[in-house]
């Protein structure tokens, strides 16, 4: 049984069809990357998953269950979704705003602290618990928000399997924390967590993901490991611009490179 | 800037134990100042049963008492009211009066006034005072629900909008007003202009009772809206992910906000920017977590309304300014300076 099952799924947005009889599949402890050109329904697939739209085809099973059956209070103890944009102005302190992590869960004072310092820790961002987040900059807001996420879900406390949601984590980020995010994504899915991430840099979604999902138009175009989908033909044809792909020297992952 | 947690646990304990003692303060003073200075010692013979002058025993026990309570439970009542719409609106400019709500049930209450005139005054005191706050209440629940759906979007609520809308609002409910007094006669037109001024010198002890009950009804409903409330500044959509019931949680708070402000209207007027200037000070001091953030200011608001109605009945005794001016006078440069520092930082 996969955590996350989606069969023929079809979204609409105000009459248009803007992702069409679309199929994947899950597993705990698997990273999944969405690509695709801007526009290709990306965010709006991811948004389904965190049940923010309802589909207009198609099923969505997340642990075996229909999505639309689970209560919310009862899908944030085993889901956590971070969205591109967080508009937080208030000025609570970075600990307090991974704290709000650890809403959904009544496991006690001393756990929650014990979560958020291992989730704060693992990105980075323990040394800014006593700033005020209005005065941070945006990469290191983004590290806190994921924090935030990641401390929702940090331990298996319920019999359910966890699923991380990321819509481009890592876009705003120098090179340097882009890959510091990318390995503690990693190194949270390799804890048993299914990650399922919106990524626009195809070499770095490349990098750290089990499979990738190509969206154009709303369809699947291709769905597969990084080596299977990332072609040069593939790629040129998705991006609508000439690209190469070679194997990196040391990891041989693919990468794409612009002509 | 840096605040660090332990800072602000240990402003939050000062903040408690200081707003405390205010209350209790402000609350003996307003009972002491007027146009008759009474001495705490008259005060508390007065009070418990002690032998004064006949005279001197009514002013506190009818008049500076129940007119005291008011004051506290409607300051209160604002403060919480502003704290919670800021939460919704995730802004720290929305305020009862500068968005509409106070104009709204203002328009319905002088509705009540105009058409219930006749009804309140067969079913007597108190259902005249329910009557004139049910009006209150649906006019108040009316603007926040408007002013919310027009002026939120998925990244929050404009601020130029909502400020916008307060504006709209207000000009309509002015309009209405207006027509109402048209139509109504001598004894009510004298009803709606004192009411409209915002004073607390109908006070009585149905009113203050009443008030009472409302603020406590609201203190008991408030904890349970604390850690949602924190969720909701994060965003919308980021308060479902971590499994509020965003839209049964926004019904709740404009329900409990039009029934507080409704209320406050009904009893004493309108009453400008205690709602905005209290959270904010609290804020300030320990920090938005609203667990924290409602009982203070509901402390905070109770201070700051007994002491601007004791500037109100003492600055030119013994004539009596309507507090609501007091209150504006005070927060109007506080609002002009909040605008202004939001634009220099870029707002």
């Amino acid at each position: 049984m996969p955590l996350l099952q989606i069969d023929h799924l079809s979204l609409q947005i105000e009459q248009r069809e803007l992702v069409r009889d679309v199929s994947l599949a899950v597993e705990p402890g698997e990273i999944l990357s969405i690509i695709g050109p801007n526009g290709a329904g990306k965010t709006t697939l991811l948004r389904s998953i965190s049940a923010d739209l309802e589909p207009a085809a198609g099923q969505l099973q997340f642990n075996g269950r229909p999505l639309s059956d689970w209560r919310a209070a009862e899908r944030a103890l085993a889901m956590a979704v971070l969205t591109q944009a967080n508009p937080l102005s208030f000025p609570f302190t970075v600990g307090e705003v991974v704290a709000l992590g650890r809403t959904p869960h009544s496991t006690g004072l001393a756990v929650d602290r014990e979560v958020c310092r291992a989730a704060m820790k693992a990105l980075d961002v323990n040394l800014l618990e006593s700033r005020l987040y209005p005065s941070l900059s945006g990469g290191e807001k983004q590290r806190v928000q994921l924090a935030r996420v990641m401390a929702q879900i940090w331990r298996p406390d319920t019999g359910a399997d966890r699923l991380l949601l990321l819509d481009e984590p890592v876009t705003s980020l120098d090179l340097g924390h882009q890959r510091q995010l990318m390995q503690a994504i990693r190194q949270f899915a390799d804890s048993g967590v299914g990650v399922v991430m919106v990524v626009h840099d195809i070499s770095l979604a490349a990098a750290y993901s089990d499979h990738l999902l190509a969206l154009n138009n709303g369809q699947r175009v291709a769905y597969g490991t990084p080596e299977e989908v990332v072609t040069s033909a593939l790629m040129s044809e998705l991006f609508n611009t000439e690209v190469d792909v070679i194997p990196h020297p040391q990891s041989g992952k693919p990468v794409v490179l612009a002509r | 800037m840096v605040i660090p947690a332990q800072q602000r646990a240990h402003r939050r304990r000062q903040g408690t134990v200081g707003l405390s003692v205010a209350l209790v303060i402000s609350f003996v003073l307003a009972l002491l100042l007027g146009s008759v200075s009474l001495s705490p010692l008259m005060v508390g013979r007065a009070l418990f049963g002690g032998d004064t002058p006949e005279h001197l025993a009514l002013i506190v026990q009818s008049l500076r008492l129940p007119r005291a309570l008011l004051a506290a439970s409607v300051g209160a009542i604002l403060a919480i009211c502003g704290a919670i719409l800021q939460g919704l609106f995730r802004n720290p400019l929305a305020d009862p009066s500068l968005i509409g709500v106070t104009a709204g049930a203002s328009v319905g209450a002088s509705v009540m006034i105009v058409l219930g005139a006749s009804l309140g005054s067969m079913l007597g005191g108190i259902a005249g005072v329910s009557l004139v706050a049910s009006g209150a209440f649906v006019g108040g629940l009316g603007t926040v629900w408007l002013v919310y759906r027009v002026a939120t979007g998925i990244n929050g609520t404009s601020v130029a909008t909502m400020l916008l809308m307060g504006i709209a609002v207000s000009a309509l409910s002015a309009s209405a007003t207006g027509l109402l007094e048209y139509f109504a006669d001598n004894e009510m037109l004298r009803r709606m202009s004192l009411w409209r001024m915002g004073g607390l010198d109908g006070a009585n002890f149905t009113r203050a009772g009443v008030s009472s009950l409302v603020l406590l009804l609201i203190l008991v409903a408030v904890p349970a809206f604390g850690r949602a409330l924190n969720t909701l500044l994060l965003g919308e959509s980021q308060a479902r992910h971590l499994g509020v019931d965003v839209e049964r949680l926004k019904t709740r708070l404009i329900i409990l906000v039009a029934a507080g402000v409704g209320l406050a209207v009904a009893v004493s007027g309108s009453i400008a920017f205690v709602g905005l200037v209290v959270p904010h000070m609290v804020r300030l001091w320990v920090g938005p977590d609203h667990r924290v953030l409602l009982p203070l200011s509901a402390l905070g608001g109770a201070v700051l309304l007994l002491l601007a109605d004791a500037v109100a009945r003492t600055a030119m005794a013994p004539a009596e300014l309507p507090v609501g001016l007091v209150t504006a006078l005070l927060g109007a440069p506080f609002f002009i300076s909040l605008l202004r520092r939001r634009r220099l930082e870029g707002f």
